[in-house]
């Protein structure tokens, strides 16, 4: 505030009594809280419209992840709901009263409630003296006062706070990408399109060479997914897939139509004339088949001078299968029938040309399926999830082999029977080992228990010997059991004690000489007094 | 421009200053103990004082009586100690013509300062003696009322610890106090405080400072003081807040509490409040001052349950949960 308005103000505020000093101060200051609560209102305002943006961009964000979807759906309401709370609370706890500014003066410049005690008597009709006093005193505190400083004109910190960072969330989801499942990292954006090129060139290809209506809808269905710029790696995937579903269909027919080959080529062994188309068909080569086929109908003909053309259409107006075609094309004794054969002979090869087109179609198209899936693969491997998630699904149409227990996998083939440690020798059992030898044999533990000897040994059987006393036998009568000289041997823990202790007794007894010594000593004291006799 | 009232005032701040000072000549610490004692003396009430032996509850009023100008008696509470002990007795006297007469002899409770130490000690019946003198001013003795000289104050010591052989004072004769204070075991700077003024030569004296016309004079000023009526419902708001049964109540209060603070226990908090402003140098009472004297008005007054004492909840608990969950005035 420049000097001179300040000395102004002072002036002015003299002349003012202390009611209007205190009133003028307090409306200064509700203005500028209204002014600040507006503020905060506009804030909340801001923030409801940066979560309602949120809400609309979250969608487009999180398409392809429904949970995670859903749960920034949630929270974006949440927030949105606690911000139109907080801003119905701000509205109706809104208060522009006198005695609120009062308070808040009183609360920003530490004044303990004394302007607003002061607005409180300033309403009361009665006035004493302390009254008065108590007024004169709010009204030097009230000059004081500077609104600007007690109520300046921004939102709080918290609203400020929370206002940035609801801003800050909308310009990040704004600018963030669509989200992809599992991409930790995006693939530079080069190799992404050249992936998706090579596919889509693959499936370009492969749909003329299709014959089946739905396979290249599907095909057709792929490419269109793939050449979408805004199609999602989890789009493409799946749209590949269906694509390898179509073709692995076919794979089956072909694989079906090779078996009919084969099981032809088996009842078409014993035939002779016929034993190279035989051999052609169990290699699964209709080509060749149908050129052995014409060589051996060429061959005929030549020899039997058979006229072309006088094949009667009547008889072969019905369907025939292969197998009799051909068997029919061999016969031919009679001049009708060498016409039927000749006729037959062509049915066949055309029926086998048309086989071996099929199955190089097919074979194309077997090509084609695992080039998709090794494409499928490289799309997969983009992220380290998507590619689990790529293998777990090959690994389950995998079929393990019977024999081998091999099962091919996406990057490898996991071999079963190698991990079975083979030996011929059960191994002996290691100290604290429970799982015993890799065969499954274990040693087991010797048994333990208490050792017990036979009585037999311990006890030794001891007679009364006299007259009269044997039985018929000749044996005592008189007997009982004593102990054995073995047993008699065992000394247990409390025998050597009491042994010890009778020898340290008699050791250390009066006379100070041990049993084992004490003949010695006497013998020697015997002697002496024998030679003091001599 | 100096009013009346802001002369009144710092006469009130001076003389109170004085005081403190003097008192704060001897007594190590306890700063808050003696503006409390100096709180309920100007305003008309009576204090308890509580703490474990040695800690200088006697020796505190001992120098607040030194340092005012007035009359003091100390009565030591045992358990043969009688009503007529304390309140006087009447006995037969002969005057000159030989004719025998009775006359009041008065107790050592005819005093402006009475220090009734040890007060648990003594049975009910002579508790009881106080009660008239402590609420009244006056008291009764065959058959004829005599008034106290004014200031009339009673301190009253207690000791927390040895109850045995003791008899607690009955509720209706704890709401008689005003204050009721808690005197702490010092610090060690204190207690260092305490052993360089107390084992010298020559003890620290105190002068006379304040005399009876002073402190009723005092007294006056400080009910003077006015209330807004905000603040007092606030007050009156914290009362209800200590009674289980009303809708103000905490659910500290709900738990603990059996019987609440009585409005005498309002009246001390807007008394006290009423001191506290003027010492703070204030014209009004501020909800501050409520909450400043809320713990010393309020701690004797609620009657706590068997739950509290299973739990060891105190009223100072309780009434802090009070105090933070009770909003203010607006």
């Amino acid at each position: 505030m420049p000097p001179a308005v300040a000395s102004l103000w002072a002036t002015i505020a003299l002349i003012m009594s202390d009611r209007q000093v205190i009133l003028q101060a307090l409306e200064q200051i509700r203005r500028r809280l209204r002014l600040t609560r507006a503020l905060h209102d506009i804030a909340l305002i801001l923030g409801m419209v940066a979560v309602a943006l949120l809400l609309w961009r979250v969608p487009h964000v999180f398409a392809s992840q429904p949970a995670v979807l859903a749960a920034a759906v949630l929270t974006a309401l949440l927030s949105w709901i606690a911000s139109a709370w907080l801003l119905l609370r701000s509205r109706m706890g809104a208060r522009s009263t006198l005695g609120a500014a009062a308070a808040a003066a009183d609360a920003g410049a530490g004044l303990k409630d004394e302007l607003k005690t002061a607005y409180w008597f300033l309403e009361q009709p009665s006035l004493s003296p302390w009254v008065s006093a108590q007024i004169a005193r709010a009204a030097q505190s009230a000059r004081r006062l500077e609104p600007a400083a007690l109520v300046p004109l921004r939102p709080d910190r918290t609203t400020l706070a929370g206002g940035s960072a609801a801003l800050a969330l909308v310009v990040a989801v704004w600018l963030l990408p669509p989200f992809a499942p599992g991409s930790d990292a995006a693939p530079p954006a080069d190799v992404v399109s050249e992936a998706d090129a090579r596919q889509a060139q693959l499936l370009r290809e492969l749909i003329p060479q299709t014959e089946d209506a739905a396979t290249a809808a599907k095909l057709e269905q792929a490419l269109r997914t793939l050449e979408r710029k805004t199609a999602t790696d989890a789009e493409k995937q799946r749209a590949l897939a269906k694509a390898k579903e179509a073709v692995e269909q076919q794979n089956l027919q072909a694989a079906s139509t090779r078996e009919g080959l084969y099981k032809l080529s088996e009842k078409l062994s014993g035939n002779k004339a016929l034993a190279e188309v035989a051999k052609a068909l169990e290699e699964g080569d209709a080509a060749k088949a149908a050129r052995m086929m014409q060589n051996t109908a060429a061959a005929r003909d030549a020899a039997k001078g058979k006229e072309a053309g006088s094949s009667t259409p009547d008889q072969h107006e019905q369907e025939k299968d292969l197998d009799q075609l051909l068997k029919e094309a061999t016969q031919g004794d009679d001049k009708t029938t060498q016409a039927n054969a000749s006729v037959a002979a062509r049915e066949a090869i055309d029926r086998l040309n048309q086989i071996a087109e099929k199955l190089e179609v097919q074979s194309k198209l077997r090509e084609a399926a695992q080039s998709l899936s090794r494409l499928q693969l490289a799309v997969a491997q983009r992220s380290q999830m998507a590619a689990g998630r790529f293998s777990r699904s090959q690994s389950q149409s995998s079929t393990p082999s019977p024999d081998s227990g091999q099962t091919n996998m996406p990057g490898g083939v996991m071999f079963r029977s190698a991990a079975v440690a083979q030996e011929n020798r059960p191994s002996q059992q290691q100290e604290g080992s429970k799982t015993g030898a890799a065969l499954g044999d274990s040693e087991a533990d010797p048994v333990l228990g208490k050792k017990v000897t036979p009585l037999d040994v311990q006890l030794k059987r001891e007679a009364v010997t006299g007259e009269q006393q044997e039985d018929a036998e000749g044996k005592p009568k008189n007997w009982y059991y004593t102990e054995s000289k073995q047993q008699a041997s065992v000394v247990d823990y409390q025998g050597v004690g009491a042994r010890s202790s009778f020898a340290l007794g008699q050791s250390t007894g009066p006379e100070g000489i041990s049993i084992q010594h004490r003949q010695i000593v006497k013998d020697y004291f015997m002697t002496l007094r024998q030679g003091s006799q001599r | 421009m100096t009013t009346a009232v802001d002369r009144q005032v710092e006469v009130f701040r001076e003389n109170f200053r004085v005081v403190r000072d003097e008192v704060s000549r001897i007594i190590v610490g306890n700063e808050d103990n003696i503006v409390g004692i100096m709180t309920c003396l100007l305003a008309r009430g009576h204090v308890l004082l509580e703490g474990i032996p040695g800690i200088g509850k006697t020796k505190l009023v001992q120098t607040l009586a030194d340092v005012l100008h007035l009359k003091f008696s100390r009565i030591q509470f045992t358990p043969d100690l009688m009503p007529g002990d304390i309140i006087g007795t009447t006995v037969v006297r002969e005057n000159e013509a030989g004719r025998k007469f009775m006359e009041f002899q008065p107790g050592p409770i005819f005093a402006n300062l009475v220090l009734a130490d040890e007060i648990n000690r003594a049975t009910p019946k002579t508790q009881s003696a106080l009660l008239e003198a402590m609420q009244e001013n006056s008291v009764s003795a065959g058959g004829q009322t005599h008034p106290l000289q004014q200031p009339f104050f009673v301190l009253a010591t207690m000791n927390p610890l040895e109850m045995e052989g003791t008899y607690p004072l009955p509720e209706a004769q704890l709401d008689r106090f005003f204050f009721k204070l808690k005197l702490d075991f010092p610090s060690a700077q204190g207690l260092n405080e305490i052993i360089e003024r107390t084992t010298k030569q020559h003890d620290p004296q105190v002068e006379r400072v304040l005399g009876q016309g002073e402190i009723l004079e005092m007294r006056e000023t400080a009910r003077s003081i006015p209330v807004a009526k905000p603040v007092q419902e606030y007050a009156i708001r914290l009362t209800l807040a200590t009674h289980p049964e009303s809708e103000l109540a905490t659910a500290m209060t709900k738990r603990f509490v059996r019987f609440g603070a009585s409005p005498r226990g309002t009246q001390a908090l807007v008394l006290g409040a009423k001191v506290n402003a003027l010492v703070n140098d204030r014209l009004y009472v501020a909800a501050e001052d409520i909450r400043a004297v809320a713990l010393n008005a309020l701690r004797h007054r609620l009657l706590l349950n068997f739950d509290a004492e299973a739990e060891r909840v105190n009223t100072d608990a309780i009434l802090q949960d009070i105090l933070e969950r009770t909003p203010e005035p607006s």
